[in-house]
């Protein structure tokens, strides 16, 4: 019996850009102090800044540099998808700073060779599935200068 | 001249598991030990000021309302807070106010929590655009996790090293086995700590405290009326709330991003508490005898400590390789053991700081007496960037 190919959808609708070959972060920059914010707000919080102009959304550079990071070795609790004790294997996650001035947390593909300064990519990977769909997230995989 | 206001009864339940009691139970239960210290009727309460805690629905959301239910229908008014874990000082703050600006000449400062059942979820009506839904969906980010981030990078920028934390819990380990209100009285050492598993690198299972239950409470009057209820009032000098600040690069609980401006110092939320209470009580942070903070973990020991005394950044390090916060050192901190040795019962927390405080300042705790302490300063964190601090003050 043939099973049909099951659908790739963001876990969350309008965090990254997709479908898309080159998935970025969507982000609110100010138009006037161009602070950025993700997910995605409708007003800029910086107090010394009016926001006249409002602000817009924007996609952010694909990569970044390490910030900070740790690696969990404990199961997270539900939403987050459910692993037993025993199928649990220890995940990395960190937190990225782009060069328009804003740091981004989210999940490490790895957890060896982890340096706060290395070189960072976002990408969109599967997270959980059920019967019509999978689920995707973004995450953030050393790229070859990094790793 | 402005008002004084003394804190003339405090009393806990102790900080444990008590699955036969119902959080009114244990909130009675420190009130009425509270009264008693006071020497003050229930019918005298002219104020009740309570923190909520938001787990238990009716029985914790309008905690202070029960207490008339329970102990005499007096017409008190009564006011319920929620501010995360900054609640309890919130309800301290409220029963404060309301002598400090005349509403009434006595007020207790109630609450409880019984939350014990390890890492906090999303709200479930929150929806799906909501941070504290998405940090977990997402991420996988519970509040360990950004503690450990945060830990991760003060290794990075002050050179912390994992001994350093480990540290910090063997300390509050020696501290909490002098004290009869703490859940955990077990001494560890530096290598037990290290060798404990790992839960969010760097911070190991004994670095983190454990979500508890646990009650307290805290009569107020005014100064002027003290010594009909206590031979030894302790003065509020600051009950103070403020929050985080943007240009801060703390990553908040339970956001996913922050701006890199990097315009001021982490923790702003801290500082900002602490400047103002120092502010409100015209002292300073060398003024200081016993502080009584926030250590959700091993990490916040260090790093609020520099936040709450206007410190170095790393210099809290330098402090615990002398033995400086221990009971006997130049600043003890958290001689009651804190989180780590009471567990973390959220929604009062607060108030057994101001408890330990209280008797520290009158000389009561025996073994983990601080010597001739004569200004405490307690200090919670909560959610979404919130901090509150009190000051307290010997005035006897």
């Amino acid at each position: 019996m043939q099973r049909h190919q099951k659908q790739k959808v963001p876990a969350v609708e309008g965090l990254f850009s997709w479908p898309s070959d080159d998935p970025r972060l969507i982000v609110s920059r100010c138009k006037s102090c161009k602070t950025c914010y993700f997910p995605a707000v409708s007003t800029c919080v910086n107090p010394e800044c009016d926001d006249k102009e409002g602000v817009e959304q924007v996609h952010i550079s694909r990569r970044g540099k390490l910030w900070s990071y740790t690696i969990q070795h404990y199961p997270p609790p539900q939403p987050f998808p459910y692993k037993s004790k025993q199928e649990f294997a220890p995940f990395a996650v960190g937190i990225i700073e782009f060069a328009e001035g804003i740091r981004v947390a989210g999940m490490l593909t790895t957890t060896e060779n982890l340096g706060i300064g290395t070189e960072y990519e976002m990408i969109v990977d599967k997270l959980d599935e059920d019967e019509e769909n999978e689920y995707l997230t973004w995450k953030f995989r050393p790229t070859k200068q990094g790793g | 001249m402005a008002r004084e206001v003394a804190i003339v009864g405090v009393g806990m339940h102790p900080w444990g598991k008590y699955p036969e009691k119902t959080i009114v139970d244990m909130c009675v239960e420190a009130t009425l030990k509270a009264l008693q210290d006071a020497n003050m009727n229930w019918r005298e309460v002219g104020f009740v000021a309570s923190g909520c805690s938001p787990w238990f629905h009716m029985g914790g959301l309008l905690i202070g309302n029960y207490m008339p239910e329970r102990l005499g229908e007096t017409g008190v008014p009564v006011v319920n807070v929620f501010n995360a874990c900054a609640t309890p000082i919130s309800a301290l703050r409220e029963a404060y106010n309301a002598i400090l600006n005349g509403e009434s000449d006595t007020a207790i400062a109630l609450a409880a929590d019984k939350y014990s059942g390890g890492f906090f979820v999303p709200d479930k009506y929150v929806g799906p655009r909501d941070p504290d839904y998405l940090r977990f969906r997402m991420i996988g980010l519970t509040n360990p996790t950004v503690w450990a981030l945060w830990a991760r990078r003060r290794m990075h920028v002050v050179g912390t090293e994992p001994w350093h934390f480990a540290k910090v819990k063997e300390k509050n380990s020696q501290h909490g086995a002098l004290n009869p209100y703490a859940r955990y009285r077990k001494v560890f050492t530096v290598d037990e700590v290290l060798n404990s598993p790992m839960v969010c690198d760097p911070l190991t299972l004994y670095e983190i405290c454990a979500t508890n239950e646990g009650a307290a409470a805290v009569v107020l009057c005014a100064m002027d009326k003290a010594k009909n209820y206590n031979s030894k009032p302790i003065k509020v000098s600051a009950a103070i709330v403020a929050t985080s600040q943007f240009g801060d690069p703390t990553l908040v609980i339970p956001y996913l991003s922050r701006s890199a401006k990097d315009a001021l110092p982490i923790h702003s939320e801290i500082r900002n508490a602490a400047q103002r209470a120092y502010k409100a009580s015209g002292l300073k942070p060398s003024d200081i005898d016993v502080v009584e903070l926030h250590d959700g973990c091993s990490y916040h020991e260090l790093a609020y400590l520099e936040a709450i005394l206007d410190l170095e950044l790393g210099e809290s390090d330098r402090l615990l390789e002398q033995g400086a916060t221990t009971i006997n050192g130049k600043i003890p901190v958290n001689p009651s053991g804190g989180s780590s040795s009471l567990g973390e019962a959220i929604s009062a927390q607060g108030l057994a700081q101001a408890s330990e405080i209280v008797w520290q300042l009158r000389g009561e705790v025996g073994e983990r007496q601080v010597k001739d302490a004569k200004v405490g300063l307690g200090q919670t964190y909560g959610l979404m960037g919130n901090c509150s601090i009190c000051i307290l003050e010997r005035a006897f």
